[in-house]
């Protein structure tokens, strides 16, 4: 793109989703108001809560971690043309195989630790998105079937491993033991909880977007997605880009497993997934920024901040917590909307390059 | 010493309670993807018909009305869901996860809003008992597995029944198929795929609606936040591993909810036994039944993908 249409692209994007944010929390205000509490205290509240301290940005920016790596991993596979909904079941590989191993092999120094947590648990998703990518082209059975059933196996594995062989010293808890310090992800701002995963999430977004739009490779990701007999076509070997895609998408979701094991939270835990796990949330963090990897960063930040400020506001302005869910999908669907507006009036600039056929 | 035939009798009627929310849900979620919709949002549809369900069959004292209720809210999402998916074009995975996230909030939200109360506590809701009738009961192992459950799960075996006519005998069974199946050559022939689509999804959402109803209303008698628990997302899991097809569907519910009643009781009296891996079979399973549907191309061959008219194939 030209600078000029580039910056046009950004203005009119940036545009776009103020003002879906807009209405967005003007249709939420509905909800709000129905229930007696006044929106703007609300919302108020939700802004004190995620950014009112130092503290409380520490701790929107740890909820952000995992969703912006699970949305990247989102982004990488629904770019390239798989429909990776396994996110969920791929953390909690990451998250597995980040426990096991920093509780079996023996004591390392640190800066041997992390790289090899970081390439077991990349490994454990990989190999978990690995497989239906592999049914996929194999077999024709759908990815987005098998990711979402390959959900639950892991699921019930932690259940296994952290109520069994690796169950806490005491054997009460549903939860492993805490990691050795050197296997954890260091606080990079003494006095607050915000790790180097959050740095680790940042760098991935950075270089997978860089590999998609800076290398011929990437290309090929990108072509693959974006039109698959064309790209066929073009001598593109779809399948194996395909293949790479949905491995590489597993692995990144692994990420945001090794990153609450070793950096949140410090032990594999029963139900560390919540109602909305951050898998599923991911894919929506993707979604809203039509697949963008630097994007990502910001729209995981945005679900971080509801997160983190609903509970706030429950506090303050007597809106219960499960108001975030409403306001959450809101905003999906106002995003969304807005995209496909611009589409339909013809502003092809808005979506520029990253405009998707789906 | 465990006596395994009471065991099993045991497990085996327990294992009919779970499977019916599962059940009713999935045969919901068939005839959605059968016209080709996937329908992501029904954990959320589940949360919500079950707050409906709790809260007006409170407010009534009537549980068909709460069930009613239930079915009704699912109906909107489901609604909701195809006109986004369909007459927006917008990606099924969105509207479906959205959805989800929507109507589980809502499901949450509203009850605080209408009740005024953050949980049942103190809330009295009728209930769908099992109809306990003395001569049935002493039958031998069909008296305490199947005779003597509630009246929702005799309906949903008889609807078992009734869908499978309608989906496999019926001229409208037959649209349905055919609009997943491939939706130009469907509209060339005269059907509408939209008509078709959005029966199909709001008659799914009323199901998922009256899965979540069950479980208020039948299962718990209670409403709280989370209390779906996930089922929504196995309806999906049973939906494939019955192959689409109510009866199989009906086997595979049943599968599934026996092996998780067989976990929770081995948890009880053998807690040694790694019963967690056991319930991952189920999924292993359904993966095995997907690949081997692919081969006999009984997936719905339009599923996930939205129906534009205007590139409709002429000729």
């Amino acid at each position: 793109m030209a600078l000029g249409e580039r910056v046009r692209h950004y203005v009119g994007v940036t545009f776009s989703v103020a003002l879906s944010l807009l209405v967005g929390f003007g249709l939420s205000s509905i909800f709000i108001l129905a229930i007696g509490s006044n929106p703007l205290t609300a919302y108020y509240t939700l802004l004190q809560g995620a950014f009112g301290s130092a503290q409380s940005i520490s701790e929107t920016l740890i909820k952000s971690i995992p969703l912006i790596f699970t949305g990247l991993a989102a982004a990488v596979a629904f770019k390239s043309n798989v429909n990776n909904i396994g996110e969920e079941g791929q953390l909690y590989m990451g998250a597995i195989a980040t426990a096991v191993v920093a509780l079996s092999v023996p004591v390392l120094p640190a800066f041997l630790f992390l790289p090899l947590l970081l390439c077991v648990s990349f490994l454990a998703g990989a190999f978990w998105a690995g497989i239906p990518a592999f049914l996929k082209i194999r077999f024709g059975a759908d990815e987005m079937l098998t990711t979402l059933l390959m959900n639950w196996i892991p699921f019930y594995i932690v259940s296994y491993i952290v109520s069994g062989p690796f169950q806490e010293k005491d054997k009460i808890r549903p939860q492993t033991d805490f990691l050795p310090d050197v296997a954890r992800l260091p606080a990079f701002v003494a006095g607050y909880r915000v790790h180097l995963g959050l740095v680790l999430a940042i760098v991935a977004c950075v270089l997978v977007y860089v590999f998609l739009w800076k290398t011929s490779l990437g290309f090929e990701f990108r072509a693959t997605g974006a039109n698959l007999p064309a790209a066929r076509g073009m001598g593109i070997k779809v399948n194996r880009r395909m293949m790479q895609a949905m491995i590489l998408s597993g692995g990144i979701a692994a990420l945001a497993g090794l990153s609450e094991v070793a950096g949140t939270v410090g032990a594999l835990k029963l139900g560390s997934s919540n109602i909305l796990g951050y898998g599923y949330a991911g894919i929506l963090v993707a979604l809203v920024t039509n697949l963008h990897p630097l994007g990502v960063i910001l729209s995981g930040l945005f679900f971080g901040i509801l997160i983190v400020g609903s509970e706030s506001m429950q506090r303050g302005a007597d809106v219960p917590i499960a108001m975030v869910y409403i306001i959450e999908a809101i905003m999906v669907m106002t995003i969304i909307t807005s995209q496909l507006l611009m589409r339909k009036l013809g502003f092809k600039w808005l979506t520029g390059d990253n405009s998707q056929s789906s | 010493m465990v006596d395994w035939g009471q065991f099993a009798i045991v497990v085996v009627g327990a294992g009919i309670g779970i499977a019916a929310p599962l059940l009713i849900a999935a045969l919901g979620e068939a005839f959605a993807e059968r016209s080709g919709m996937m329908n992501l949002s029904i954990e959320g549809t589940m949360s919500l018909g079950a707050a409906l369900a709790f809260i007006f069959g409170s407010i009534t004292q009537n549980a068909w009305i709460g069930l009613l209720a239930g079915m009704l809210g699912g109906l909107v999402i489901g609604l909701m869901n195809v006109w986004m998916a369909q007459s927006l074009h917008l990606n099924q995975v969105v509207t479906g996860m959205s959805l989800y996230i929507f109507a589980y909030g809502l499901s949450v939200y509203l009850f605080r809003a209408i009740t005024g109360h953050t949980s049942t506590f103190g809330l009295e809701v009728p209930r769908f008992r099992p109809i306990e009738i003395p001569a049935l009961l002493h039958i031998p192992i069909l008296g305490p597995t199947i005779l003597n459950q509630n009246v929702l799960i005799y309906i949903s075996i008889v609807l078992v029944l009734i869908l499978e006519v309608v989906m496999f005998k019926t001229t409208f069974g037959l649209k349905i198929r055919a609009v997943g199946e491939n939706p130009s050559a469907a509209d060339n022939v005269g059907i509408n795929v939209y008509t078709v689509r959005y029966i199909c999804l709001m008659y799914g959402g009323a199901m998922a609606g009256l899965a979540g109803a069950y479980i208020s209303l039948a299962e718990l008698g209670l409403f709280f936040e989370g209390m779906t628990a996930g089922r929504g997302w196995i309806a999906i899991a049973i939906v494939i591993f019955g192959a689409w097809s109510p009866v199989r569907i009906l086997a595979g519910a049943l599968i599934f909810g026996v092996i998780d009643s067989l976990a929770l009781h081995t948890m009880v009296v053998a807690p040694q036994v790694p019963f967690q891996l056991l319930l991952t079979l189920p999924y292993a399973f359904s993966i095995a039944i997907l690949v081997i549907a692919m081969k006999r191309a009984a997936l719905p061959a339009a599923l996930f993908k939205t129906y534009r008219r205007e590139e409709r194939q002429l000729g």
